[in-house]
């Protein structure tokens, strides 16, 4: 007799969804989240004014200290800092001569909170890569496999979207658009007419540009456009953990969620094959207990999981549990930019917009579609957005003069940022520190990750586009990443994945084509972990769809009686 | 999509960058002096009179709210003044502000005041509303001309005062605006339907 029938490690992104679809199929389950619990009335800061705001005290310097990677993040603010950890009690280390930014949000909803919504599908030729240039290994499923999946968890997050008929950015089932306003209509004309294979579109973004009558039963209405999303929506009306998945979980009546239980490691037992059981320890109190299930799913994010298993080492299993290939911890990889460019455009001055509207533009890749056509596999996307500047405080004039220029909007700007794939590569990895421990005694990650040549190729391209792009529309550059190229340091996109990739052969993978690891039946991981390859999309849609498809196979199993 | 934020550092930044060197009288006080006494800018009580204030004089506050009307005004919606900008200033810099920001920050105040008052036979602080609306508006010109003594100092004391003005209820409500739940999104309107630039 056990706990649980199944104990989901996570309550984030993927997280949210296992307990989601194992509780709705009658699973009891238990869902371990590490940090806080989160009450969105009392927890999220998006009801702030802007004078409240500027009032808001600064970071202290101890803050400045405690908050030193996590505060370089676009989404950081002074007052939404709690939803980040604090980088001194969370310690980790890099390999000599590495760098690498691993941003987190330790409470209920993970980083679905605080997650920048775009919502992309793989294509066909993204589960394809890997067999056709050779690198990594093969994913063990294909796009045809997934996409029901992706229908299934679109219509449930809610995806604005357009449908476009890309080959390699799949439609969806999309509610409606945010779109485009007159600047961005100019410049995507302009570039499809010089480029005809390049498309610019709206973002597909998990807004509800209206609410049907499933997301209003989870007490989530329309997205009021206020694009205050970084802070939480007390609205739900963009997608989180907390506004969706776990509310969908409760309801069931078969979820039971503890939060502040930090997980040690999983219960391995040689005999039988199988996890036993995890190790907890309280946050808080320091308490440790074992809770005990038939079935275990690791959502803890993708370094973090493959850390629980490599911290599950016993005797037969010295590198970590479920780790016959030497697999667990590598190939970890992220999204690359360093490709940005940004043009002022005097077209329009009588227009203007309604709304802050949360999302962008997007560009889908364009290289190496149908064959190899540049100097590097693979390929980038786009993300931007065009807006009209604001008032500025330093300009000529006083009095009635400086209000009266102040109240037309300036010019508009453009920007473009590329985001390119990152090739799987066994040596970039993270390992465990062999001495090193936080202060609950979990030893701290060791991260070991670079990007090569081909990353480099790659955004060297991209930013020379971008900048051509927007020139080609009629702008006029004002910062080209061409005068001022360099990489961002590996976990910087926070899209880190790949630690205990999927594959056909379990000599060279961890985990099955259903998340399922080879070595350990009823063990899965449906986090970022199980990345076969990192596309050049923002993945939490696919992990999304990978979580509801692996959680329903395990349940099939579980109906069958196989983890009896 | 990206909101910049404010961190002590970035104040302090902002300011340190401006900072000049050597003595000063800031509007009466020393430099080296700047745990000066403290000023009487909020009410008895206010919580924001605590530890950390003690510089802001009523010459200081005197100075940068004449400095704040003149530079926002009262217009057809309220000014820097109604809108708090002197108080929200004094917030920032007493508590935001370590004892060597102050100091820097008091010796551009003072830059600003003896460049406004070079030209005249008065100082600022002595000379009419008439005389100080053309000491800044003389100030300004020069300011985004051709530069020139405390241009640097004013313009940076100008942007305080114009960002502190915009981040108000009433610079974000009245003077622009700014709505909390736009509930839409509309992509492209005629800005005359629109009418002013969003606060945010």
């Amino acid at each position: 007799m056990t706990d649980f029938d199944a104990i989901v490690v996570g309550s984030g992104m993927s997280g949210g969804w296992v307990a989601k679809e194992l509780s709705e199929r009658g699973l009891k389950v238990l869902v371990l989240e590490r940090g806080r619990n989160i009450d969105p009335a009392e927890d999220y800061t998006d009801q702030k004014t802007p004078w409240e705001i500027a009032e808001t005290d600064p970071l202290t310097d101890e803050e400045e200290e405690e908050y030193h990677i996590q505060k370089s993040v676009y989404a950081f603010s002074k007052v939404n800092k709690k939803l980040w950890v604090k980088d001194t009690e969370h310690p980790y280390e890099t390999a000599p001569g590495t760098d690498y930014i691993w941003r987190r949000g330790y409470h209920l909803g993970g980083r679905s909170i605080m997650w920048a919504r775009q919502s992309y599908r793989f294509a066909p030729l993204d589960f394809e890569a890997n067999a056709q240039d050779g690198y990594g290994v093969d994913w063990p499923v294909r796009y045809d496999d997934i996409a029901p999946w992706y229908d299934y968890v679109e219509n449930f997050a809610g995806i604005s979207g357009s449908k476009e008929g890309l080959e390699q950015l799949p439609d969806g089932d999309f509610l409606p658009p945010f779109e485009l306003n007159c600047m961005e209509k100019k410049v995507k004309a302009a570039i499809e007419e010089r480029w005809p294979e390049r498309k610019m579109i709206t973002g597909r973004a998990a807004h509800l540009r209206e609410a049907r009558d499933h997301h209003k039963k989870l007490g989530r209405v329309q997205c009021q456009v206020r694009s205050r999303c970084e802070n939480g929506c007390v609205f739900g009306g963009y997608f989180s953990a907390v506004s969706a998945t776990l509310p969908a979980a409760r309801r069931t009546g078969n979820a039971t969620i503890v939060t502040d239980a930090i997980v040690h490691s999983v219960d391995y037992d040689p005999q039988t094959k199988r996890i036993t059981g995890v190790k907890v320890i309280d946050s808080n109190t320091m308490q440790r207990r074992t809770y005990t299930a038939k079935l275990v799913f690791l959502n803890a994010s993708a370094i973090a999981s493959a850390g629980i298993l490599m911290n599950s080492a016993d005797e037969e299993n010295p590198n970590g549990l479920a780790n016959r290939s030497d697999q667990l911890g590598r190939n970890l990889m992220d999204h690359v930019t360093g490709a940005r460019a940004q043009a002022v455009f005097n077209d329009f001055p009588d227009s203007y917009y309604f709304g802050r509207r949360p999302n962008g533009i997007y560009i889908p890749r364009y290289v190496n579609i149908g064959g190899q056509d540049q100097d590097f596999v693979r390929g980038f996307g786009y993300q931007g957005s065009a807006r009209r500047v604001g008032w500025n405080s330093d300009i000529p004039g006083i009095g009635q003069d400086l209000k009266e220029k102040n109240r037309d909007p300036g010019p508009w700007i453009f920007w473009l940022t590329g985001f390119g794939e990152v090739l799987p590569d066994e040596n970039s990895r993270m390992t465990l520190h062999p001495t090193k421990t936080d202060k609950w005694g979990v030893p701290i990650p060791v991260m070991d990750a670079r990007y090569g040549e081909n990353e480099e190729k790659m955004m060297r391209k991209a930013s020379k586009d971008a900048a051509e792009m927007l020139k080609a529309a009629g702008g006029r550059i004002i910062y080209s990443s061409e005068d001022d190229f360099g990489l961002s340091a590996p976990g910087n996109t926070i899209h880190e994945m790949g630690t205990a990739r999927m594959g056909r052969d379990p000599m060279t993978s961890v985990l099955n084509k259903w998340n399922q690891a080879h070595d350990i039946d009823n063990l899965f991981m449906t986090d970022g972990a199980f990345m076969t390859s990192s596309a050049c999309q923002n993945p939490s849609l696919t992990y999304m769809a990978f979580s509801a498809r692996a959680a329903n196979y395990a349940t099939d199993l579980f109906e069958q009686g196989v983890f009896s | 999509m990206t909101q910049p934020q404010a961190s002590r550092r970035d104040m302090l930044q902002g300011l340190l960058a401006l900072a000049g060197t050597g003595a000063l009288a800031a509007c009466g006080q020393q430099t080296g002096q700047a745990d000066v006494p403290a000023g009487t800018l909020y009410p008895k009580g206010d919580p924001r009179n605590g530890a950390a204030s003690g510089f802001y004089t009523e010459e200081l506050r005197s100075f940068v709210s004449q400095l704040s009307d003149i530079i926002v005004p009262d217009t057809d919606s309220p000014g820097a003044l109604k809108a708090g900008v002197p108080e929200r200033l004094a917030m920032v810099h007493e508590n935001w502000l370590d004892r060597q920001g102050k100091i820097e920050w008091l010796t551009k105040v003072q830059e600003v005041h003896d460049a406004l008052s070079a030209d005249g036979d008065r100082s600022f602080a002595e000379a009419d509303a008439e005389a100080r609306l053309a000491m800044v508006k003389a100030m300004d010109e020069k300011a985004y001309d051709k530069g020139g003594n405390g241009a640097d100092a004013y313009r940076q004391l100008k942007r305080e005062i114009v960002g502190a003005y915009y981040t108000t209820e009433a610079g974000c409500t009245e003077e622009l605006q700014w709505l909390a739940t736009p509930g839409d999104w509309k992509a492209c309107v005629p800005l005359k339907e629109i009418g002013r630039t969003w606060a945010v």
